[in-house]
């Protein structure tokens, strides 16, 4: 049963996650675990932390993890949304829904665990086109963020935001049929000038960005496996340097072009500044199927094995980008691949995966930094109970 | 051995924004509609609000503070444009402007940026004055129209300028210090570049923020000045408050007071 830890992240002002490092212009919506786990080791760095103890669980053979991350997926009001499976043969009877689910990345809470229970969703799918108000075969299902979003039109429709039931201008309810338009979330490009000092002469560039609307963000779990283990030499628990490393990123921001304003967030915490929320979702049963929520990459053979057998359905997503360090330059980390956030896999101990060294490799020894740089492979996933249906 | 550095406290430098005259900070310029206006203002896309990003904020305070320390222009921007950042260890060891505002990610001496400027949105109260009130002519902004004239057939060449009124107050803007101490970060030198930081918004009040400023744009004032202190030690409590200013001469005459209290605090923690 993996119990989740429920952060949930408001974001003040845009978030600028770059997408594959090409232009400045793009940004994506997604916080992927892989970037999350980088965001806490580096904020555990400039806390003063000892980082190399930090990671010895990680890094032990095999791997022992305090602690594993979801990626951050997004919220609106209390539903939580969770990434559509990468294959979707799976969740509908009918196999001609998968042209009407193209659009939709993510499904909420209440859907996934229909799903997960074996359900088919066919029914929660809203029909094509436009539906009058009165429309008698009216589907359970609802829509969100132009058929990005999908989530239980019944019950989960009531925790949205207020400002989604009621149109703030006109006082009135809104029709389902205004529900598609209503966005969480827009992305955008901001225009930006450097301005010569002498002779005012301007360069123009553009900074993509996401913006959340109120009461909508970003989510992620941490599943703890040991909470009170003491980081090695210290007296100092993981959950202590979880909440610490949280606090500090809070101000420090993630993503982008944080020292103007961007990735800055508010957390929803309890007490000293835990989780306030946890979510408890089925485990997998023996020979059922797991559904990623985070980003994996499989180490050991027998993770790498998994990947051939009956009913498995998996996206590589490439990872790259730039690492900084107080050792050395900005430069580029060296390439993986990593499994997708909606993968599915065979359950059982084999969704454990590790940390990848990406420091970059040169000929020239000189140029190189003085310690490995790591991004994180750790998966988390939940039960699937029912077999993949490849009919 | 890897370098080491920590975090020892933030500075958190709290204000309101008055526009003293109207404020033009430029936005896209795409779907413009017949009969738009030329130059039109940022917008939050969500709230189609006018906001002061935290670049423009960040940058007019360099910029200023370059030319006030008459440093060398060297890294060059594009084709035309060229700003200051240090290239040599040594010239960044002693570089106020460099070490707080942050030099490009290549420069293999780079200690972390100490200056984090947020976007500043529209108080509550400038939203509803200005949606109240109805005499805006588009959705809390003015059109200003500029001309130029031929100096001898007097032929005029009208455009649409878009700004957001005079008196409008956007706050609170939220100015985030961070203190390091450890490789090539020293917390005493921190606390006492924060004054850099002050006079860099002194040259602003004197100066505009955006565009149009050489004739009549972007005159603006702080006021509400709140300055707090989050030491290591209190990550988990809200900040501590240190002073409150009317305005920022005041928070000029009290900044060496305040130093030696953030230099005290920080020593406890």
């Amino acid at each position: 049963m993996p119990t989740l830890s429920v952060y949930r992240l408001h974001f003040r002002a845009g978030l600028h996650l770059g997408v594959r490092g090409v232009t400045l212009e793009e940004a994506a919506v997604s916080l992927p675990s892989d970037t999350l786990f980088s965001a806490l080791v580096d904020a555990w760095q400039r806390l003063g932390g000892p980082v190399e103890r930090w990671l010895a669980p990680f890094l032990q053979e095999p791997p022992d993890p305090p602690f594993v991350l979801t990626s951050a997926f997004p919220f609106a009001g209390a539903v939580r949304f969770y990434p559509m499976p990468v294959d979707l043969r799976g969740l509908f009877a009918q196999p001609e829904a998968g042209k009407r689910v193209k659009r939709i990345a993510y499904l909420s809470e209440g859907l996934l665990r229909r799903a997960l229970s074996g359900e088919k969703l066919d029914d929660w799918l809203p029909p094509e086109g436009p539906t009058g108000p009165d429309d008698p075969g009216q589907s359970a299902g609802l829509l969100l963020q132009e058929g990005k979003l999908w989530l239980d039109g019944e019950t989960e429709l009531k925790q949205l935001p207020q400002w989604m039931h009621v149109d703030p201008k006109s006082r009135r309810p809104r029709p389902r049929a205004a529900y598609p338009h209503l966005e969480a979330w827009k992305e955008g490009r901001t225009p930006r000038v450097t301005i010569d000092r002498i002779s005012s002469a301007s360069n123009i560039f553009h900074i993509g960005h996401v913006r959340f609307a109120q009461e909508c963000g970003l989510w992620f779990g941490v599943q703890w496996r040991r909470p009170a283990q003491r980081i090695e030499g210290t007296s100092t628990t993981y959950a202590e340097s979880v909440t610490a490393a949280l606090q500090f990123l809070q101000d420090e921001g993630l993503g982008g072009d944080r020292s103007v304003g961007y990735g800055a967030f508010t957390l929803e915490t309890g007490q000293e500044g835990t989780a306030r929320e946890a979510v408890s979702l089925p485990d997998s049963s023996p020979g059922g199927m797991a559904w990623l929520l985070s980003r994996f990459h499989p180490r050991t053979p027998a993770e790498i094995a998994t990947l051939q057998a009956e009913g498995v359905a998996y996206r590589l997503v490439d990872v790259a980008g730039w690492l900084r360090s107080p050792d050395g330059p900005a430069q580029r980390r060296r390439r993986i691949h990593l499994l997708a956030e909606g993968s599915w896999l065979p359950a059982g101990e084999t969704v454990l995966g590790g940390l990848v060294d990406v420091q970059p490799v040169y000929e020239n020894q000189e140029g190189m930094l003085s310690h490995p740089v790591y991004r994180s492979g750790f998966g988390v996933a939940v039960g699937f109970t029912q077999e993949a249906n490849h009919g | 051995m890897s370098k080491q550095i920590q975090l020892r406290g933030r500075i958190f430098l709290e204000f309101n924004l008055h526009a003293v005259s109207g404020l033009h900070i430029g936005g896209s310029e795409v779907g413009v509609e017949i009969g738009g206006v030329d130059k039109t203002v940022i917008r939050d896309p969500l709230t189609n609000r006018p906001y002061i990003p935290g670049s423009s904020l960040k940058g007019k305070v360099r910029s200023l503070l370059e030319k006030y320390e008459g440093l060398p222009q060297n890294q060059s921007i594009g084709q035309k444009v060229s700003i200051h950042t240090c290239d040599t260890s040594e010239k960044y060891a002693t570089c106020d402007v460099c070490q707080v505002f942050g030099v490009p990610g290549e420069r293999d001496f780079g200690t972390p940026t100490r200056l984090v400027v947020r976007d500043v949105q529209m108080t509550a109260e400038s939203i509803a004055r200005l949606e109240e009130n109805g005499r805006t002519d588009l959705p809390y902004t003015e059109v200003k129209t500029e001309v130029s004239i031929d100096r001898v057939t007097s032929a005029a060449n009208p455009r649409q300028m878009e700004r957001v009124p005079a008196g409008t107050v956007f706050g609170p803007a939220e100015l985030v210090y961070s203190i390091y101490e450890g490789d090539g970060c020293d917390s005493q030198r921190d606390v006492e570049r924060f004054a850099r930081l002050v006079e860099g918004l002194v040259l602003l009040e004197d100066d505009y923020l955006g565009g149009l400023g050489s004739r009549g744009s972007g005159k603006v004032r702080l006021a509400q000045i709140q300055v707090k202190l989050r030491s290591r030690n209190e990550l988990l409590q809200p900040a501590q408050l240190l002073g409150q200013f009317d305005a920022l001469e005041q928070l000029v005459a009290a900044l060496p007071q305040l130093q030696e209290q953030i230099r005290d605090q920080l020593a406890q923690a």
